[in-house]
C-alpha cells in the first residue's frame, strides 16, 4: 500500500491511514480519517435523535478518541469503520447515562481465549467489510428493516414490535434470520 | 470448559447495535468474556454496524471541527499500545466488565442473607432499566419455584444448577421469560454463584415467596 494513495474510501486505505496515525502519529493521515468519518458518525448521532449540536460534538470526540487509542486498534480484530462504529455507539451511551457502557475488555486475563487461535488474517478483515457490504444488500425489506431500526433508532425488540405493529416473536425471528445470512456469508458459525 | 447455553443472536444484534439497558448490557459483556463462539457473533454484529455507518449520507461538520479536534490531540495523552497482562486466568473468577461494576472480585462481594441457602448483592445500575444482582446459592439449594414479569437472564460464574433436564456451568446463560414458570437447584458441592438480570419483578408460584418478596427487592 503506498502512501499517496491513501484515502479512508475504502477499507484497505483507512486501515493503512490507521496504521500511519499509530505508529507515526501522522497528522495528514488523521486529517483524512477525520475527513471521511466524523460527517458519517455525525450522521449517525443525528438518525438517532441527537441534536445538530451534540452530534457535532459526539462526532469531534469519536474522532479525537481515535486519535488517542490508535495504538489499541487492531487491524486482526476489526476494520476501522467497525472500530470506529464501536467507539461512536459507546460515547453516544456515555453522553445519556450515569454510568459507562460495560465492555468486553480483549486483554481480560479471566477471558476464556478460542481453543484455536486464528492466524493473523488481516486480508480476510477486510475482506468481511466487503462480503458484510454485499450480504446486507441480500435482506429482503422487512429484515432491512428490523436491523436498520436496531442499529439507527435505538430500539429494543419489543419497541420495534410496537412501532412495526408486529408480535414481538415476529421482530425477534427477522432480526435472527437477517443475521444468520450475514453470519453465514462470513463463514462464521455458532456451533 | 465448552458453553451450551448462549446469548441469543438477535440480544447479540442489539447489544452490537447498542440497545440493550445496562444490566443486560453487563450481563452480554461479561458472558463474551467466557464465551469465544458468541465473542465471534458480536464480531460480526459489530460489522454490520462498521458498515451502515459507511453507507450513510455524511453530514457537514462544524467549520472549525478538524482545527479544533487537532488542538485538543496537542493536549490530550496518547493511551499506551496495549496494558502489559500481570495476572493469569485463574486469577480472577469474574469477568472484566462485572470486576469493574462491582469495584472487585468473588472475594469481595458482600452479601447480604435473603433465606433458604441464598445471598444476594444487588449491584448499582442505571435508573429505571433491569436489576442486576449476585445470586450465592449454597450447594444443592433450590430457588423456589417462580415466574417473571417480564425476562431473566442468569449468567454462571461458579459452581453450576439445573433446571429441570438442563445443566448450567461456568459461563452458560439461562434466559426465562413471561412463558416459563421455573425451580433451579444449585449443583451439590461448592456454592452457585450468578449474575442475575431481570427487568421486571419475579412472580413467586409459593405463598411464601409471595410474602417475603417485598423484603428482599427481587
Amino acid at each position: 500500500m503506498t502512501q499517496q494513495a491513501d484515502t479512508a474510501d475504502t477499507p484497505e486505505g483507512a486501515t493503512a491511514l490507521m496504521t500511519r496515525l499509530a505508529e507515526a502519529q501522522d497528522r495528514e493521515a488523521f486529517a483524512l480519517l477525520f475527513a471521511h468519518f466524523a460527517p458519517r458518525v455525525k450522521a449517525y448521532m443525528l438518525k438517532l435523535g441527537t441534536n445538530e449540536t451534540l452530534a457535532d460534538e459526539l462526532a469531534q470526540e469519536t474522532l479525537l478518541m481515535v486519535w488517542r487509542k490508535a495504538a489499541k486498534f487492531d487491524r486482526a480484530k476489526a476494520s476501522p469503520s467497525t472500530w470506529i462504529f464501536t467507539i461512536a455507539r459507546n460515547l453516544r451511551i456515555d453522553a445519556f447515562r450515569k454510568i459507562s457502557r460495560p465492555e468486553l475488555d480483549p486483554h481480560d486475563p479471566a477471558l476464556l481465549p478460542e481453543e484455536e487461535e486464528p492466524q493473523d488474517d488481516r486480508v480476510g478483515r477486510l475482506q468481511r467489510a466487503r462480503v458484510i457490504r454485499e450480504a446486507m444488500t441480500t435482506l429482503n425489506e422487512e429484515q432491512a428493516e428490523v436491523v436498520r431500526l436496531s442499529f439507527f433508532e435505538d430500539m429494543t425488540h419489543s419497541a420495534i414490535a410496537e412501532h412495526l405493529d408486529l408480535p414481538l416473536g415476529t421482530v425477534k425471528s427477522r432480526l435472527r434470520l437477517a443475521f444468520a445470512k450475514i453470519r453465514d456469508a462470513v463463514g462464521e458459525t455458532l456451533e | 470448559m465448552t458453553i451450551h447455553h448462549h446469548i441469543s443472536d438477535e440480544t447479540l444484534l442489539s447489544y452490537a447495535a447498542g440497545d440493550l439497558d445496562d444490566a443486560v448490557s453487563l450481563l452480554v459483556a461479561s458472558h463474551l468474556t467466557l464465551c469465544p463462539a458468541c465473542r465471534r457473533s458480536a464480531a460480526v454484529a459489530e460489522d454490520i454496524g462498521g458498515s451502515m455507518l459507511g453507507e450513510l449520507d455524511p453530514v457537514r461538520m462544524s467549520d472549525d471541527a478538524l482545527a479544533h479536534v487537532l488542538a485538543l490531540t496537542e493536549r490530550v495523552e496518547r493511551d499506551p499500545e496495549l496494558p502489559v497482562p500481570t495476572a493469569s486466568r485463574n486469577d480472577y473468577v469474574f469477568p472484566a466488565p462485572l470486576r469493574q461494576r462491582l469495584g472487585g472480585d468473588l472475594k469481595d462481594v458482600k452479601w447480604h442473607r435473603i433465606g433458604y441457602g441464598i445471598h444476594q448483592h444487588v449491584l448499582q445500575n442505571e435508573d429505571g432499566a433491569s436489576q442486576a444482582r449476585l445470586l450465592r446459592i449454597a450447594g444443592g439449594q433450590g430457588v423456589l419455584e417462580h415466574g417473571h414479569n417480564g425476562e431473566e437472564f442468569t449468567l454462571v460464574l461458579s459452581g453450576g444448577f439445573s433446571d429441570g433436564e438442563q445443566s448450567f456451568a461456568r459461563g452458560d446463560v439461562e434466559w426465562a421469560n413471561d412463558d416459563v414458570i421455573h425451580r433451579p437447584v444449585a449443583d451439590a458441592g461448592e456454592a452457585c454463584v450468578c449474575l442475575a438480570v431481570t427487568s421486571g419483578p419475579l412472580r413467586f408460584s409459593n405463598i411464601i415467596g409471595r410474602i417475603v418478596q417485598p423484603f428482599l427487592n427481587i
